[in-house]
């Protein structure tokens, strides 16, 4: 590959130069991926691409370093269509990415990574080390390139990615969530870094769910919701948070009428949880919590605020540090694992929790079955056969057998056989993470009305989920969940949009990192 | 494995054996006679039992490359007891206590490699070959020493009283009745693998390590017995081995069957039944190789590597699946 120099010799913007995206289209299976995405990506200027977790932003960062193809639509550079058919297409195009996790390699040192990635070569000439050295300083930092990477912080192993890429010429740069591992502190010099590469006559292109940093450093913003852009603004500075919230979670209607359903006695609840979270490490507090058998409470928030770690702790996966967590009066986390998997129906958001992909579909279904109330006699193998047969049918598993391998199925069948083993309990406590998460818009509503049949036959249900339609439309009630921490909740009809938009971004504690 | 016979032939013919004599030979030395079968499972029975005892770790995800030094210790142990405790020969059933006694010092030696991994997350691979070593110089330091025979002229322990062994039938190198440990233990970790809630408990702890721990699965435990319970069947191995036909230690007792045993392990899968056949297989490899040295000329190592070309014909499939699986990611 050949190399130019960094691109500090390319004049200024100009704002026709661009990489625009027109209505570009991805499925997998009957997931639409990207269902008509449209963005413009001007040199010169930090463009937030903004979403939640599945709303097609990393199908969209695939399909533009050529990793995917898209099913249709068009994507041009500089008012002319490209092809990107594979990684050497989008390099050649001038666009590179740099990734969530670094691709580095820790042993060598930063010159060796620099010609590794352009010539293929291990052993950096002269030019190598002093090209890099001026790209960096044309960025405004110093990094020794005789230095192993192993050795550097995150956020210079970052821009070293950055100047790598910039070295190959690339004049569109995605950044993957590239905030997602860096301290406060790194972030700043981070966003510093890519305002110099902008005025550099880069696009720079800024992948993320964090709303605070589309808003303070970036130029424009595109927000994706289930596949689409759905919000394209200019000058997000002058945006309210609350109107990223609604563009990325959804328009709030409000709820005419709610079920009355009777409510039963307390079923859930907790006081005075606090907690490192056993997943993120932030720190989860729950003043006081109740939930009713027969009530759903619906939890909304935006995604990565501790989410994982609350249902971890709900499901008794994991006991909290303090505070108590009681489902009928009996502490969650000290219930022995044959009660805690008959009484708790649990669809967690990380799949390897409640699914394999080693083992067969029957497997998976009487996986709990096996460990604590059958042994798997040829007998009830036979019954549990036969039964994991019926689940398959009620839930609509594809491919309908129950001896595939779970890696044969695709994610939203991972997911139903997840919901078709936890959902056909009978639980006093239902825990849904994310249940609906790659299932298709029919489903989602399947997996809606199965929570309220479990809630009229008695379950007290946890939904969690981003989708802020989603939980006023299944919800009793709601609370909000924001840096760690849940707030009291209440009924649905009362739940507004400036409640609820206030409860998410409220910033009164700031998160506490304990990792 | 098939295959691997098969390739026995032209490399027969680039040495200038005599292909049609390379085969006779190769199958006559294990089934010719009964003299050859009998020969044949002397060689099997420790091969299907180190091989289990590395089939029950990988099952739970883990690698016990420990089998040789869980046999020696297993050896050594049931040797002493039968050297120090002679009246044990009179009991009927004494055999049993020297079996049980390999067992439990193979057990012993698979409960350090399994605490440190459970508790001290330190590779289980390494230990375990580490210990290798700690029960071959141990080994060797008794036989050569303070429990040398004296009435030898090379360095090895005393003989077993014959109260203490396992029969063979027919003569000195009849069908050797230790067979039946083999096979039992064989049909007891088949059982228990397939058809009980602990044997489900250890598969899921194998094949989906954060599933079973959320659903209450104690993974170090698991991870733990997984070890002392692959520890204990190399154990049984060394003793069945020392009782049914070396019946004493000398500085040759293992030639390496902790190593054939994982690759038996690794091509059965773990399954405890698949472990039976494959074992026997590798041991007509070995057998095999001897006869063909001698008769056609052909160096016995080149059979030996011939029972690599079913790991690697395993590994490259295995290797295919998965690169295929991740294409088939990309969309």
């Amino acid at each position: 590959m050949t190399t130019a120099p960094a691109p500090s010799d390319q004049g200024g913007p100009e704002l026709r130069s661009s990489l625009q995206v027109r209505d570009v289209r991805k499925h997998f299976g009957p997931i639409l991926a990207n269902d008509g995405v449209n963005a413009e990506f001007r040199l010169g200027q930090v463009h937030a691409l903004l979403g939640e977790n599945g709303a097609g932003k990393s199908t969209l960062i695939k399909i533009l370093s050529g990793i995917y193809e898209a099913d249709g639509g068009e994507i041009l550079l500089d008012g002319r269509p490209v092809q990107i058919r594979s990684t050497a297409d989008a390099r050649a195009s001038g666009i590179a990415v740099v990734h969530q996790h670094s691709a580095l390699i820790g042993r060598l040192t930063v010159a060796e990574n620099i010609a590794l990635a352009h010539d293929g070569l291990g052993f950096p000439r002269k030019a190598v080390v002093s090209r890099f050295t001026q790209a960096a300083a044309d960025l405004g930092f110093t990094i020794d390139p005789r230095r192993t990477v192993e050795s550097l912080s995150v956020g210079d192993r970052q821009r070293v990615e950055i100047v790598r890429e910039m070295m190959t010429a690339a004049k569109v740069l995605i950044l993957d969530e590239p905030t997602a591992t860096l301290a406060p502190s790194e972030r700043d010099v981070l966003f510093a870094t890519l305002r110099r590469l902008a005025d550099l006559g880069s696009a720079v292109i800024l992948v993320t769910h964090r709303l605070e940093e589309a808003a303070l450093y970036c130029d424009a913003v595109t927000v994706l919701r289930a596949g689409r852009t759905v919000f394209e603004h200019e000058e997000p500075s002058r945006l309210s948070q609350a109107d990223l919230v609604r563009a990325m979670v959804g328009d709030v209607r409000l709820v005419a009428e709610r079920h009355t359903s009777p409510r039963g006695e307390i079923a859930l609840s907790a006081a005075g949880v606090r907690s490192r979270g056993p997943v993120s490490g932030m720190a989860i507090e729950v003043a006081q919590l109740t939930v009713r058998s027969g009530e759903i409470l619906g939890i909304a928030g935006v995604e990565g605020n501790g989410q994982s770690d609350l249902a971890e702790m709900l499901s008794g996966a994991v006991k909290p540090d303090h505070g108590s967590l009681l489902l009928h009066e009996r502490e969650i986390g000290a219930l022995p694992g044959h009660e805690r998997t008959s009484l708790i129906a649990y669809v967690p958001d990380d799949e390897s929790l409640g699914f394999s992909v080693n083992l067969r579909v029957w497997e998976n279904l009487s996986a709990e079955e096996m460990l604590y109330r059958r042994p798997p006699t040829a007998g009830n193998k036979k019954a549990m056969r036969a039964r994991s047969a019926e689940l398959v049918e009620r839930f609509n598993i594809r491919p309908p057998s129950i001896d595939a391998v779970g890696g044969q199925l695709s994610g939203g069948n991972r997911r139903r056989v997840q919901i078709a083993r936890e959902f056909s309990k009978t639980p006093s406590l239902v825990v849904c993470g994310y249940a609906t998460r790659g299932l298709d818009v029919q489903s989602i509503q399947q997996v809606k009305n199965w929570c309220r049949e479990l809630a009229n036959g008695g379950a007290a249900v946890v939904y969690i989920a981003s989708d802020l339609e989603e939980i006023l439309d299944l919800s009793d009630s709601v609370a909000v969940l924001a840096r760690g921490r849940l707030t009291a909740s209440r009924p649905a009809v009362e739940a507004t949009t400036e409640w609820i938009g206030h409860a998410m971004l409220s910033t009164e504690t700031p998160s506490e990192q304990t990792a | 494995m098939l295959m691997s016979v098969a390739l026995l032939g032209p490399i027969a013919a680039v040495v200038g054996a005599d292909v049609g004599h390379t085969y006779s030979t190769l199958f006559l030395t294990s089934f010719g006679s009964p003299f050859g079968i009998g020969v044949l499972l002397i060689y099997s029975i420790p091969l299907v039992l180190v091989g289990l005892a590395v089939a029950v770790p990988y099952r739970a995800g883990l690698f016990n490359i420990g089998g040789d030094g869980q046999l020696l210790m297993g050896a050594f142990t049931a040797m002493v007891v039968g050297v120090s405790l002679p009246g044990l020969g009179a009991i009927p059933g004494g055999v049993l206590i020297l079996l049980l006694a390999g067992a439990a010092a193979g057990a012993f030696f698979g409960a350090i490699a399994g605490a440190l991994r459970a508790w001290r997350g330190v590779s289980e691979i390494v230990t375990t070959i580490m210990l290798n070593f700690v029960a071959l110089f141990l080994v060797r330091y008794f036989v050569a020493g303070p429990l040398r025979d004296p009435g030898l002229t090379f360095n090895a322990s005393p003989a077993v009283d014959p109260g203490l062994r396992i029969a063979k039938l027919a003569g000195n190198a009849g069908i050797p009745m230790s067979a039946l440990v083999a096979i039992l233990a064989a049909a007891v970790v088949a059982w228990w693998a397939y058809r009980t809630r602990s044997g489900w408990a250890h598969r899921m702890l194998g094949t989906a390590p954060s599933f079973a721990r959320a659903k209450g699965v104690r993974v170090e435990v698991g991870y733990f017995l997984a070890l002392v319970a692959g520890g204990a069947l190399g154990g049984l191995a060394g003793a069945t081995e020392l009782v049914g036909n070396q019946y004493r230690i000398g500085f040759g007792f293992s030639p390496g069957w902790g190593i054939d045993a994982v690759a038996i392990a690794l091509l059965a899968r773990g399954n405890p039944l698949a472990v039976v056949p494959i074992a026997v297989f590798f041991a007509f490899l070995r057998n095999g190789g001897g006869a063909l040295q001698s008769a056609v000329g052909i160096p016995g190592t080149v059979v030996t590597l011939l029972a690599a070309v079913p790991v690697l014909i395993v590994a490259a499939v295995t290797g295919w699946r998965t690169y295929r699986k991740f294409r088939g990611e990309g969309g």
